[in-house]
């Protein structure tokens, strides 16, 4: 833990940061529909956790190069294989959180607190975390600045974004490697079996206000961060699992935004973006 | 010349099913082809062979004189907007700028006589005002206009439409073909239709395309009567030479 930050300014930096990369990610798992291969992935993650854990390698690696092993797999099955996609995501998924369990109970002489992993746990994350959250973001932040028609049209429509000689394979690649690393860096704050909440929800609401993909990533950052923020107060307050409280607040929020919207529809009687 | 198109024993193949059969076509510039054909029959799969999305399994296919991945900024493409995601945030004015898209295009800030261009096809097709509403509130008739700008607006020597008006009224459709006249002065146009009736007029090249063989019926299209489909509509029948 951290003995010289207080924890309320530590965990409004860890939602800010991981509000930022939920909030882009997300955005590609909802405009991509990628939000059940997400879910899967996350789950899958625990596998390379185990096995870290039963090795003694920092989880983080582990869980990265399970997640990877994820992608790969399912690109590989999907496209030389012609296996179907939810099949894969879904054995993947089962198979992943098995091995896990199984290498964690191998591991001797150290009980790993296994509920933590898949359910978060804001006083697990450390510094480095932060650290790599924040470079994470910076990245994201300077892909969607160079790249953002690219984003744009490849998501939109990647057969016409192909004709015009875009590289529309490595794009599609590119936002699953996002996707993967921004959900195992989310693990350790709101566990492997929540974060797909995290991901989808505040793009989701931001969705319902947003004429451009630009201002659903602003906004869905926005939510993301503001969910975050509020989920850690609630839960310091009242004394409730963090990871927990982050997801029903956003899913509370959510459920006000899709109010909000549907009364704004009312009042000016027609659709707006 | 160079052929806007020309094929020779094409055959493509999804796993082992074969969807096209030694297909051999040509077309000319400056054409109006309708390509027409029962349901899997195979046009939209010639159409991703044009367009460079899928691989010929056997056989030769060109496009305005090369290999099709070479052709693509010089086609325009129309596909069917019922494909299209209606929930996805991008503004119609976006729409119509993929049309002038390439990867090279870093940065997220348009050049102003790009967004010039764009005004101006939108403006062709009276959707100009419709610029910054979301593309996915649009009406059927106003989205396949905006994907028609979005073709139009890097002025293709090539137009491929995709079933354009399938899903449009009986006005709209109009229009488009009227449009579409109007632009085979300056382009070619390969039509995808299950529906011949109206386009007959326009065209002056008829593909028919049913997996096993394609054939044109050149020059003035043998009309050989006008009935009724079991579904009441007014249909016309061709004569084809090749026994399809």
């Amino acid at each position: 833990m951290n003995s010289v930050m207080p924890l309320y300014l530590f965990t409004l930096i860890a939602a800010l940061l991981s509000g930022i990369a939920a909030g882009i990610a997300g955005t590609f798992v909802v405009t991509r529909r990628l939000a059940v291969m997400s879910g899967g992935l996350a789950h899958a993650v625990l596998g390379g956790i185990g096995l870290a854990v039963f090795l003694s390698f920092d989880p983080l690696w582990g869980a990265l190069a399970a997640a990877f092993l994820f992608v790969l797999i399912l690109v590989v099955g999907k496209n030389k294989m012609g296996e179907r996609e939810d099949t894969v995501i879904a054995a993947l998924w089962s198979l992943g959180m098995a091995l896990g369990v199984l290498f964690i109970s191998l591991t001797p002489g150290y009980t790993v607190d296994l509920l933590s992993y898949l359910f978060g746990n804001i006083l697990l994350v450390t510094r480095q975390n932060l650290l790599a959250l924040a470079v994470l973001d910076l990245f994201l932040i300077a892909g969607v600045f160079l790249f953002k028609r690219h984003i744009l049209y490849v998501s939109f429509d990647e057969e016409y974004s192909a004709m015009r000689g875009l590289p529309v394979n490595l794009m599609s690649l590119l936002f699953l490697g996002v996707i993967a690393v921004t959900i195992v860096l989310l693990t350790r704050i709101v566990g492997l079996v929540l974060v797909i909440a995290l991901l989808a929800l505040p793009a989701s609401a931001a969705n319902l206000f947003s004429r451009r993909l630009s201002s659903m990533m602003l906004l869905a950052v926005l939510f993301a961060a503001l969910f975050n923020a509020a989920g850690f107060g609630v839960s310091y307050l009242l004394n409730l699992p963090t990871g927990a409280t982050i997801i029903i607040v956003s899913a509370a929020g959510y459920g006000l935004a899709r109010a909000v919207r549907a009364a704004g529809k009312r009042n000016r009687g027609m659709p707006e973006g | 010349m160079e052929k806007a198109l020309e094929s020779r024993g094409l055959w493509f193949a999804y796993d082992h099913d074969f969807v096209l059969e030694d297909i051999s076509v040509s077309v000319e510039k400056g054409d109006f082809v309708a390509v027409v054909g029962p349901n899997g029959g195979g046009k939209t799969t010639l159409v991703k062979l044009i367009t460079g999305r899928l691989q010929p399994t056997r056989g030769t296919l060109t496009v305005l004189g090369g290999p099709p991945v070479k052709a693509g900024a010089r086609i325009g493409y129309v596909p069917q907007f019922s494909t299209m995601d209606a929930s996805f945030p991008i503004t119609v004015l976006d729409v119509v700028l993929q049309g002038l898209f390439r990867k090279d295009l870093v940065g997220p800030v348009w050049k102003k006589d790009a967004v010039e261009q764009g005004l101006r096809a939108m403006d062709q097709l009276g959707i100009a005002q419709l610029g910054r509403r979301r593309f996915g509130e649009l009406s059927g008739g106003q989205k396949q206009r905006a994907l028609l700008a979005r073709a139009l607006v890097s002025s293709p020597e090539l137009l491929i439409l995709d079933e354009p008006t399938s899903s449009v009224d009986i006005a709209v459709e109009e229009d488009i073909y009227e449009l579409l006249r109007e632009m085979n002065r300056v382009m070619t146009i390969l039509l995808v239709t299950h529906d011949i009736t109206f386009i007959s007029s326009y065209v002056n090249k008829v593909m028919c395309l049913n997996r096993r063989s394609a054939c044109h019926a050149t020059g003035d299209i043998a009309l050989e009567r006008e009935g009724l489909s079991p579904y009441g509509h007014k249909v016309t029948e061709i004569r084809h030479e090749c026994g399809l």
